[in-house]
């Protein structure tokens, strides 16, 4: 239509001229604009620290049952909860030989390897530590537990009764600099019994000394890494089991085998055992861990909401106060998508610096919320975790949602009749 | 009761003339501002065509009309109307942003601008420390920064004492007549009116008065 006239320019605005006249916009409302941007910032805040602590605890989670090999079920006597409400089981579920001879005989088992464990204190140059000790044929670790490779020394033999080998963090403690103990040192273990009987109780200690015959590469796994090995033999003796084994490592020959010898050992044992399996065990926790992951998550996406409804609030305000300069701009020739541009760049602007400062928040109140949970050397070794993946998403939601918000009051702003915009005081 | 329709101008009947100087004079309620926004396009005519260089405005878009009164025309508002968080100079500026013109070229034509209106040593300050005459001043810049067909005035002296007042009637009738800029003002200030070409009366709507002013007759 006005293509007889020569100047006719209907160009857009570039982004840097947007961009400016949005910051100056926000610049003279400060106070505001601050409270804006931080109520974004906390949002992306919150959902980025929650991200990198659950991203952290499923990292601590499969480095723990990790370090076990994929076809090993862990048998270990039932604690006979599911039968709090009713009789008692009838027989006590104990392991022996002979449950491993059943075991062995099970179709798809390839071997079944019995193990003791109990807490000990282990003494070592005037140092003591309470650590768990266990009894187990370390020729087998290869097959159970591959990730516990031998740093220095080797390992202890079945028949072997004085030899002692240390998790690598038990060897090292992280809070000392000194090593706790060295190959071919002796360490001394004292187990402590509490018997009743003849209604006294009565205290026996079980004090045997051990060579260091080697320290294992850390594994990540917190229970290994502060474990003392022994031969199952020693550990009998040492922790007055009678032969009575703490748990059992049935190897299947193949992962597939796992879920038909673990209905196999229910049908034979009833609920007297109770079978696991690293995998489901990883996925019972990941389960629930992902009840609590959404639920936190959740509550980080209530804030950033919460931030949306901030936004719109702000920009309705910005343009009733600024009606008249909306009337002035379409007087001047400013159409209405320079107009709604404006305004959805502040609102930009606001989600860009919230998710920016609530990014590097995050950061920091992740790790605040894991030193939370590590108050004391000995508890677990969690760490936040932040995915690149999973900020970037952060990053893209809290602006995206921040640009959304502003869509409205801009469309309003950009809808504006000048002449009743200008007669605005 | 439905919605009583009450026409603001009747019969209205003008033409302006390439670098006429014209007031439009009237009591409150005459309809002297909706014909600016009428000539201004920001409003439009329920009945009636406006044709401006030959275009009849009624049957541009949006924003068509935007571009019309980027490139074709300057407002200067009783109140200046300039965004007091940004400096004189970037205030001239904004019509040119959206006309496409560079960074350079805008502030080159803001500062002459400023200096013509004898406000070259106050470019970076904002509106603000500026007095009311002085803002007025800015605004008038602004207006014609996009090098306008014409401008179109209300009460621009509205807001003013008398002496101010007369130092902006001249600096219209000096920008008239130096740049030759068409210009409307909409004003109650007979000292304004009596500079012009041209003064029409407008009453309850109707143009009473369309008459030549002895700066016509004289020239």
């Amino acid at each position: 239509m006005l293509a007889n006239w020569p100047d006719k320019v209907v160009d857009t605005m570039n982004l840097w001229e947007v961009g400016g006249f949005a910051f100056d916009a926000l610049k003279d409302r400060k106070l505001r604009s601050i409270l804006t941007i931080l109520m974004v910032a906390i949002g992306a805040t919150l959902v980025t620290s929650l991200n990198g602590m659950n991203a952290g605890f499923n990292v601590f989670i499969n480095d723990q049952l990790g370090t076990l090999a994929p076809n090993v079920l862990i048998i270990s006597p039932s604690l006979g909860l599911s039968r709090q409400f009713g009789p008692p089981p009838s027989n006590p579920s104990t392991m022996n030989e002979l449950t491993v001879q059943t075991l062995s005989r099970i179709p798809g088992v390839d071997d079944v390897v019995p193990g003791y464990s109990g807490t000990v204190k282990l003494t070592a140059a005037g140092k003591s530590q309470n650590v768990r000790m266990a009894g187990v044929d370390q020729t087998k670790f290869s097959r159970v537990t591959p990730s516990l490779k031998v740093a220095e020394g080797g390992i202890v033999f079945p028949t072997d009764q004085v030899g002692i080998t240390l998790g690598h963090d038990l060897a090292f403690p992280t809070a000392e600099n000194v090593a706790f103990a060295q190959i071919g040192q002796t360490i001394r273990a004292e187990a402590t019994f509490v018997e009743s009987g003849s209604g006294r109780e009565k205290t026996s200690v079980e004090s045997r000394s051990f060579v260091v015959r080697g320290i294992f590469e850390s594994t990540g796994n917190t229970i290994n890494d502060r474990s003392a090995f022994v031969s199952p033999r020693a550990a009998d003796t040492m922790l007055h089991r009678g032969g009575k084994f703490d748990n059992l490592l049935v190897v299947s020959q193949t992962t597939d085998l796992n879920d038909d010898i673990e209905s196999r050992i229910k049908e034979i044992y009833a609920d007297k055992f109770q079978v696991a399996s690293p995998r489901s065990v990883v996925r019972t926790i990941q389960q629930v861990l992902s009840g609590f992951q959404a639920f936190t998550l959740g509550i980080g996406a209530v804030s950033l909401i919460v931030a949306a409804v901030g936004i719109i609030t702000t920009l309705f305000t910005s343009v009733m106060e600024r009606t008249r300069e909306i009337g002035t701009l379409k007087a001047l020739g400013y159409n209405r998508r320079d107009i709604l541009s404006l305004f959805s760049f502040e609102s930009i602007l606001i989600g860009v610096l919230g998710a920016t400062l609530g990014l590097l928040g995050g950061f920091v109140m992740g790790r605040v919320l894991v030193l939370a949970v590590r108050f004391s050397p000995n508890s677990p070794k969690i760490d936040a975790v932040f995915l690149p993946q999973d900020l970037l998403g952060v990053w893209i939601i809290a602006v995206g949602l921040s640009t959304i918000a502003g869509l409205y009051p801009a469309w309003r702003a950009s809808r504006l009749d000048p002449v009743v915009a200008l007669r605005k005081e | 009761m439905g919605e009583v329709f009450v026409p603001a101008l009747r019969s209205v009947s003008l033409k302006v003339r390439q670098g006429e100087f014209i007031a439009i004079v009237g009591p409150s309620g005459s309809g002297k501002s909706t014909l600016l926004n009428l000539l201004g396009t920001l409003d439009t005519p329920s009945e009636g065509r406006i044709l401006i260089d030959g275009v009849d405005t009624s049957r541009l878009r949006e924003d068509d009309l935007a571009a019309l009164r980027n490139t074709k025309i300057g407002f200067i508002f009783q109140s200046y109307n300039l965004i007091n968080r940004t400096s004189v100079m970037k205030n001239v500026a904004i019509p040119a942003v959206v006309k496409g013109l560079s960074k350079e070229v805008r502030e080159k034509r803001a500062t002459e601008l400023l200096k013509m209106v004898g406000l070259g040593d106050k470019i970076h300050r904002r509106p603000t420390a500026l007095s009311g005459g002085e803002q007025q001043r800015v605004a008038i810049a602004r207006a014609l920064v996009n090098e306008p067909a014409f401008m179109l005035a209300d009460e621009p002296t509205g807001n003013l004492d008398s002496k101010t007042g007369q130092s902006i009637i001249e600096l219209l009738q000096r920008m008239n007549r130096d740049i030759g800029t068409t210009t409307v003002v909409v004003t109650h200030n007979l000292e304004l009116a009596d500079v012009t070409d041209r003064v029409i009366h407008l009453k309850d709507g109707v143009v009473s008065r369309d008459i030549p002013t002895t700066r016509t007759t004289s020239r």
